[in-house]
Order: structure tokens, then C-alpha cells, then sequence
């Protein structure tokens, strides 16, 4: 990783050197700490799954009056 | 058999995806929006337009590989948003996974209230399935972490799986999903059955608990994502598989008991049968050559897939109706768990499994 942390005892800043290698190529470099907005994906990305999961056992719900029916 | 398309839907559809490219060439949101599109309207046509099982199997099947343009890029994208905290945000989607995979019986309890038809039902899941899609293509953008997904190659997967450690690793996979997907197929029918036996029928009771308990698996996955990270892999999966195959040993014993034990052994059973999932798939990640994980996993998914297709039918086979039948059927599910817990005991003692969640196995 091109990141290095810094010394203890060293001042922190917000100012970070990123190397080439910290990111996809043609993307430009990668943060090194995850981004801001990950939380906001995270949750709509777990409602998605949540819901668009749904339709996987549909069948096996019904089960019991698919057996009635057919 | 209905459930067994999806499976073998799912597994097609994932190796399609995965020796295609098509998840670096499609925009995630949308790749993630169309499958779900998919996954609705073959749902709607299972519904709507199947008059049989046989007729109702493509609409299955259509249904499991629309799932795979969902799930797996689901992960993808998330990834792309964490690093540090990948484990565990991949903890969460896997119990985001789980709670939906329990949704429509929550929506089957609620019809049975309501006196819904069973296409009525299905119907909501569909709709459920078009409205995530929809979240997700309004809402989600690939995170700066996207990278491109090595094409699938069987030849780079044959080449992970000489490494002992990725072998123990995916037996370990395969002795869970031995026992995962057949327990959430069957699961709810036990629950009917055994509530019926106890004290008298009751379709919207016995609906509600197999939703509870099957969603309880989402407290599961979000733990052990955690723990793992702390305690180990090997340590995760071993605990979880042990207690979730002696669940499978014991519940049978349950049948027709109260419904409070009954119930509270199945949650049991709910939480731990899912809380080490994501785990065999970090591990392989981890375990093997540089450039090779992701066609291993892969494979992993496919070969996983397709036999959690013959467990679900190997319990059907069976034909569970009383107490005896369900402890064949699901005492035959530890066998799993107990290969798995061989295999993951195996790992923790080669010198490979320092390459785990920084050393800690």
C-alpha cells in the first residue's frame, strides 16, 4: 500500500499522498480511510438486498396452499 | 422443486456473470436494478402464468438467476465503500440477505389474516423485489474501492484449489450450505406441522414464527461478521456450525411439542445456521494465490448452489410427516455441519491459517 501512517507523537492533518497503487486504474487514487457516504450506501444497498431477496422462497411460502391448489 | 430452480438458477446465473464480465461492463446500480427486474417479473410469471409445478420450474429458474444479477453485485458494490470496515459491512448485507430470503412469510402470515391468494402473495414479494431495485438504482453509486473482477477461469480456480487450505476452506462452505438452504426450505413446513400437532392449526401463527426465525439469521450474520474479525475465522464457523448441527439433531425431537420450546430451539437454530456464511468466503479470499480468489469463489458459489439443490430434495425424499420423519430428515441435515466442523478444525492447524483475519486463525 502506498499509505504510510505517520509516526506516534507525529501532528496528524487531514492532508494525505496517496501512490498510484492505492486505487483502481484510471479512477484515480483511493482514500485511505473509508469514504464519507459509506454509511448512506450501506443502508440503501441493505434495504435493496432486503427487499429484492424477497422473491427467493416465495414459492416455499406458499407451499402449503400451492398443495390445496395444485 | 420450485425452490430447487431458483437454486440452480442462481448458480447458472452466477457463473454467467462471472465469465462474462458483465458486472465491470454494466454499472452496478444498474446491473443490481435489472436483476431485480428479473427476478419480479419471472416471480410474477410464477404467479400469474403457472398453472403446475412444471410449468411454474423456468419461472423458477429465471427467478434464481435474476437473484444473481442482485446479490453477488450487491457485494461488489459495497465493497467499493469499505475497506477497513469490509467484514462487517458484508455482515450486515448478508443479514440484510437473510431477512429478506424470510420476507414473504411475513407477507404470507399477513395474507392468511386477510384471506389473500397465495398469487396475491407472491405478487408482494414481487413488488418488494422491484422497489429494492428501484432503492438501489436511485440511491447507491459504485465507492471509490470498485475495482474490476478477475474474469471466471476454471484453470485459475483449479489452480487456488491445489492450495490444501482453499480445499479445507471450501469444504468447510460446503458443509454449511449442506445444511443452510434446506433448513429455510423446510423450516417453516416443520413449524406448521408441529404447531398443528401441539395445538390445533394455525397457518398465520406458524407463517409468523418461520419469519422470526429465519430472520433471526440477520442477528447472526451481523455477530459473527464482528466476532470473527476478533476471535478468528475458524473459531466463528466451528462455534456456529457445532450448535446449528446439534439444532438439526435435536428439533425433530421437538415435534409436536410446545410451541414455545419448539419455537425458541428453532431460533436457535435460525441465528447460527447463517451467523458463519460470509466467513468461508473471506477465508478463501484469503487463503488463496494472489489473482486466483475470485474465480475460486466462483466455483465455490456454484458448486455450493447446486448441492444445496440435492439437500433440499434429499429432505422432500424423505417425506417428513411425524415426529420420526422430521428427526431423520433434519438429523441427516448435521452431517453438514459435522464435515464442516472436520474441515475447519483441519485448517486452524495448517500454518496457512495465519493468512486469516491477521493471524487470528
Amino acid at each position: 500500500m502506498g499509505w504510510t501512517p505517520p509516526a506516534i507523537g507525529a501532528r496528524v492533518t487531514r492532508t494525505t499522498t496517496f501512490t498510484s497503487d492505492d486505487g483502481p486504474a484510471g479512477r484515480g487514487p483511493a482514500p485511505a480511510t473509508d469514504p464519507a457516504g459509506r454509511w448512506r450506501v450501506l443502508a440503501v444497498l441493505s434495504i435493496g438486498i432486503l427487499l429484492a431477496e424477497a422473491p427467493w422462497f416465495s414459492s416455499a411460502a406458499v407451499t402449503p396452499l400451492l398443495r390445496q391448489k395444485w | 422443486m420450485l425452490t430447487v430452480a431458483v437454486q440452480i438458477g442462481f448458480a447458472v446465473g452466477a457463473l454467467l456473470l462471472a465469465a462474462t464480465g458483465a458486472a465491470d461492463v454494466i454499472r452496478g446500480d444498474r446491473l443490481f436494478f435489472w436483476g431485480a427486474v428479473v427476478t419480479a417479473a419471472a416471480n410474477l410469471g410464477f404467479a400469474w402464468l403457472a398453472s403446475d409445478p412444471v410449468s411454474a420450474l423456468p419461472f423458477r429458474f429465471m427467478t434464481g438467476v435474476g437473484i444473481a444479477g442482485v446479490y453477488p453485485v450487491g457485494m461488489k458494490l459495497v465493497a467499493g465503500w469499505f475497506r477497513a470496515g469490509r467484514g462487517m459491512a458484508i455482515g450486515v448485507l448478508i443479514g440484510a440477505l437473510t431477512v429478506g430470503t424470510a420476507l414473504p412469510h411475513l407477507f404470507r402470515a399477513l395474507g392468511s389474516l386477510t384471506g389473500a391468494d397465495w398469487r396475491v402473495i407472491v405478487t408482494w414479494t414481487s413488488v418488494a423485489a422491484f422497489l429494492g431495485g428501484a432503492a438501489v438504482l436511485t440511491g447507491a453509486e459504485a465507492g471509490p474501492f470498485d475495482a474490476p473482477s478477475p474474469r471466471f477461469s476454471l484453470r485459475i480456480a483449479a489452480r487456488a484449489f491445489r492450495e490444501p487450505s482453499v480445499r479445507l476452506a471450501n469444504l468447510g462452505y460446503l458443509g454449511h450450505m449442506w445444511e443452510l438452504f434446506a433448513m429455510w426450505t423446510w423450516v417453516p413446513l416443520f413449524l406448521a406441522a408441529s404447531f398443528t400437532a401441539s395445538s390445533g392449526r394455525d397457518d398465520a401463527g406458524a407463517a409468523f414464527a418461520a419469519f422470526v426465525v429465519i430472520a433471526a439469521g440477520g442477528i447472526g450474520c451481523i455477530a459473527g461478521g464482528a466476532l470473527s474479525d476478533r476471535l478468528g475465522r475458524t473459531t466463528i464457523t466451528i462455534v456456529s456450525m457445532a450448535i446449528s448441527g446439534t439444532c438439526a439433531v435435536l428439533i425433530g425431537f421437538t415435534f409436536g411439542g410446545p410451541p414455545a420450546i419448539v419455537l425458541a430451539l428453532a431460533v436457535v437454530w435460525g441465528i447460527t445456521v447463517v451467523a458463519d456464511s460470509a466467513q468461508f468466503s473471506v477465508a478463501v479470499s484469503e487463503l488463496a494465490p494472489p489473482g486466483t480468489a475470485g474465480s475460486a469463489l466462483s466455483l465455490q458459489t456454484a458448486i455450493g448452489f447446486v448441492l444445496t439443490a440435492a439437500t433440499i430434495i434429499s429432505v422432500g425424499a424423505l417425506d417428513p410427516g411425524d415426529g420420526t420423519g422430521w428427526r431423520i430428515a433434519f438429523g441427516s441435515l448435521a452431517i453438514g455441519p459435522i464435515v464442516g466442523v472436520a474441515a475447519m478444525w483441519r485448517l486452524r492447524g495448517l500454518p496457512d491459517a495465519l493468512k486469516m483475519a491477521s493471524g487470528r486463525r
